[in-house]
């Protein structure tokens, strides 16, 4: 998919689960836990504060031990329908200084038929960031994660 | 003049606290009303125009403050937390709800703490990312400018 930004790496799906099965399997800890990372990653949430300032911190393991650890925050939060999250502030609105990438990341959540429209608008500070995060894996990584979050909320 | 960060203060952090003879109520007013902010937020004879302020959370505020010799700055933020005449968070590190700045400098936390008696413990923590942007807020008059802001900010209300 063209990126007409520069700033940004935008990803969306159409998912055969409700708003309201996203909606849990986004907000709550245990659920979030079981998709979050591309398997055969696993992801562990050290603080999960689903309101504005709360903070959204993750920790993720590898099949190797490798260890990667992320703090962030939530920015802001509006029930089906959207979540805003950053690395660039922590909880309470604390400032990260040396951030995972410094990304701000916006899902939303739209009906689509019997199922839901998910997408990801994930913001940079500059292109050289956006251009890290692509090269991370950002669309492998991310089209996973919503596979698995579609596979997952169908139990909820 | 100047004030200390309290202890719990991270280094980062700027701190100004004042006691003012108003109630909450009356100091969020001032900073969520447009008309009201022009007479106060920056130190004379620096002056505001052009003041918007969407005052919810994810809102956008902007003005632009001009100096006595011409200066011109303009500023773009966006309000992280509203809390109706207990607390207002707003940082740089955002222009519009949720497009970052490409600098961002600080995020500031101003609440304000019923005291009784008709006053109010008046506090700004300027929250910043790196200790160069602390050290150039202080260069800047953190203290002196936010203080004179605060005398303003009281004067005002006595009215």
């Amino acid at each position: 998919m063209a990126e007409a930004n520069p700033l940004e790496l935008v990803i969306t799906r159409t998912i055969a689960v409700t708003r309201a099965q996203v909606w849990k399997a986004w907000t709550v800890k245990e659920h979030i836990e079981q998709w979050w990372c591309p398997k055969p990653w696993r992801a562990r949430f050290t603080d999960f504060d689903m309101r504005p300032g709360g903070a959204f911190d993750m920790h993720m393991t590898g099949p190797e031990g490798e260890e990667q650890s992320i703090a962030a925050s939530i920015l802001y939060i509006a029930p089906e329908q959207c979540i805003v999250f950053t690395d660039i502030l922590r909880s309470e609105w604390r400032p990260v200084e040396k951030p995972f990438i410094g990304f701000t990341a916006a899902i939303a959540m739209e009906d689509a038929g019997a199922g839901t429209k998910y997408s990801a608008r994930v913001r940079h500070k500059t292109p050289e960031d956006a251009k890290r995060h692509a090269e991370m894996g950002f669309n492998e990584g991310w089209a996973t994660c919503i596979a698995q979050l579609e596979d997952y909320a169908r139990t909820l | 003049m100047s004030q200390q960060p309290n202890a719990s203060a991270h280094p980062y952090d700027l701190v100004l606290e004042r006691i003012i003879e108003a109630s909450p109520k009356a100091i969020f007013k001032a900073w969520t009303d447009p008309k009201m902010l022009k007479e106060w937020f920056v130190p004379k004879p620096w002056t505001l125009s052009d003041i918007k302020l969407d005052v919810r959370t994810g809102g956008s505020n902007s003005f632009v403050m001009h100096g006595p010799n011409g200066e011109k700055f303009p500023n773009a933020g966006v309000y992280l937390e509203v809390v109706p005449n207990e607390k207002i968070v707003f940082t740089d590190a955002y222009t519009t709800a949720w497009v970052p700045s490409d600098k961002p400098f600080f995020t500031a936390i101003v609440t304000f703490e019923d005291i009784g008696g008709g006053k109010t413990k008046y506090t700004a923590v300027a929250r910043h990312w790196r200790d160069e942007d602390r050290d150039a807020h202080v260069k800047m008059g953190f203290h002196e400018g936010w203080g004179q802001c605060a005398d303003q900010l009281a004067a005002l209300l006595k009215k």
